[in-house]
């Protein structure tokens, strides 16, 4: 997967070091030069000292074949536009996902339409960031205008979902979006073909009416 | 008619005082009361001191009854954002944004919001002075690059 990621702080730092780690491909975009330097001494090439929101930036940086796109500068008017841009740029292509460091503007987010994205990664972070617990089911929270849910799950030994490829279980067309799978505490962002295993939590975007459906998949056989 | 100018630097302050030389309603928005010393002496509109994109300083320069706003501040990302906020969230008919970098303002056309590509504008003016055609503009990722 290549990821381009938008600011080169703590977060964006920290980000490029775990998806390199698992080999993705990776490039950090940071316009302040001494913290694009800092980090190039680390991570070399992959780093592009210039402003992810200034088109021909990102353009340059790659983002028309970009599989995700994630915006985490300390700014969220930047981090938005950044995502908007990238989507444009790519032509819907990429992904994107952002945060919103400033709480007090969620509710402005949200009336522009990319509640989900916002709220979900903030909640990611978190998640990435903290020791997941382990739960079967856990609703991270309720996205209500779009009629969807944000949900953990975690695969059951020997559920539908135990050893099956997003795909393979026709998550997409249930409705469901898997965002980020935790293993073993690490966060490994899915292809349609990543296999999941018994004990991966998942995070997924589905639509409430599908919500009890795709719980099914990946709880334990009942037996009869 | 009745608009609201986000920003009152020298573009802001110059398209602010022409609407109230033509008669139109004027509210002025900046974060720097200083600021306001641009607009021209006869200005006749409102001044308020906030932030682009507080929806608490929109909703009191009266955005809700606004027929246009026109978002002139030095950041290009706030004022894609305020004329995003006015059009979704306030129903404004007309929302424009003074945006200097050239790609990021016709991406941003393409998604179907007003810009004033100042950049690009400048570029052409230059251009037709000297004689030469318009450049062509070229906003679009290259897939593969």
């Amino acid at each position: 997967m290549f990821v381009i990621i938008a600011g080169g702080g703590k977060v964006g730092g920290q980000l490029a070091r775990d998806l390199m780690a698992e080999r993705h491909e990776v490039v950090v975009m940071e316009s302040n030069p001494g913290k694009a330097r800092a980090l190039q001494d680390e991570i070399g090439d992959a780093v592009v000292p210039h402003d992810a929101s200034e088109g021909r930036w990102l353009i340059d940086a790659g983002i028309g074949r970009a599989d995700l796109l994630i915006a985490v500068t300390g700014d969220d008017e930047d981090n938005i536009v950044i995502c908007q841009l990238g989507e444009a740029l790519s032509e819907g292509r990429a992904r994107t996902i952002t945060r919103i460091n400033n709480p007090k503007n969620s509710d402005t987010f949200r009336t522009l339409g990319i509640e989900a994205i916002v709220n979900a990664t903030d909640l990611v972070m978190t998640m990435i960031e903290r020791d997941v617990s382990v739960a079967p089911v856990v609703h991270l929270m309720r996205l209500r205008s779009a009629g969807l849910e944000l949900v953990e799950m975690t695969v059951a030994e020997g559920s539908a979902a135990d050893g099956s490829t997003p795909e393979e279980l026709r998550l997409p067309e249930q409705g469901g979006r898997i965002s980020v799978i935790l293993r073993n505490g690490e966060a490994v962002l899915p292809s349609p073909t990543t296999r999941l295993h018994a004990g991966d939590s998942v995070v997924l975007v589905a639509q409430t009416e599908f919500e009890e459906a795709l719980g099914r998949q990946f709880a334990a056989p009942t037996i009869v | 008619m009745y608009a609201i100018v986000i920003g009152c630097g020298r573009a802001g302050a110059e398209i602010a005082s022409r609407m109230c030389e033509q008669g139109h309603s004027v509210v002025v928005i900046d974060r720097d009361r200083a600021a306001f010393h641009r607009l021209s002496d006869g200005f006749a509109g409102t001044t308020i001191v906030g932030h682009a994109i507080d929806e608490d300083c929109l909703v009191s320069a009266g955005i809700e009854r606004a027929d246009a706003v026109i978002a002139t501040t030095y950041g290009d990302n706030s004022n894609l954002i305020a004329v995003q906020l006015a059009r979704k969230r306030f129903k404004v008919k007309r929302a424009i944004a003074r945006v200097k970098d050239s790609v990021r303002a016709s991406a941003f056309e393409r998604l179907g919001f007003e810009t004033i590509p100042s950049t690009t504008i400048v570029g052409d003016a230059f251009e037709q002075v000297l004689g030469w055609e318009p450049h062509q503009p070229n906003g679009s990722a290259e897939n593969g690059s």
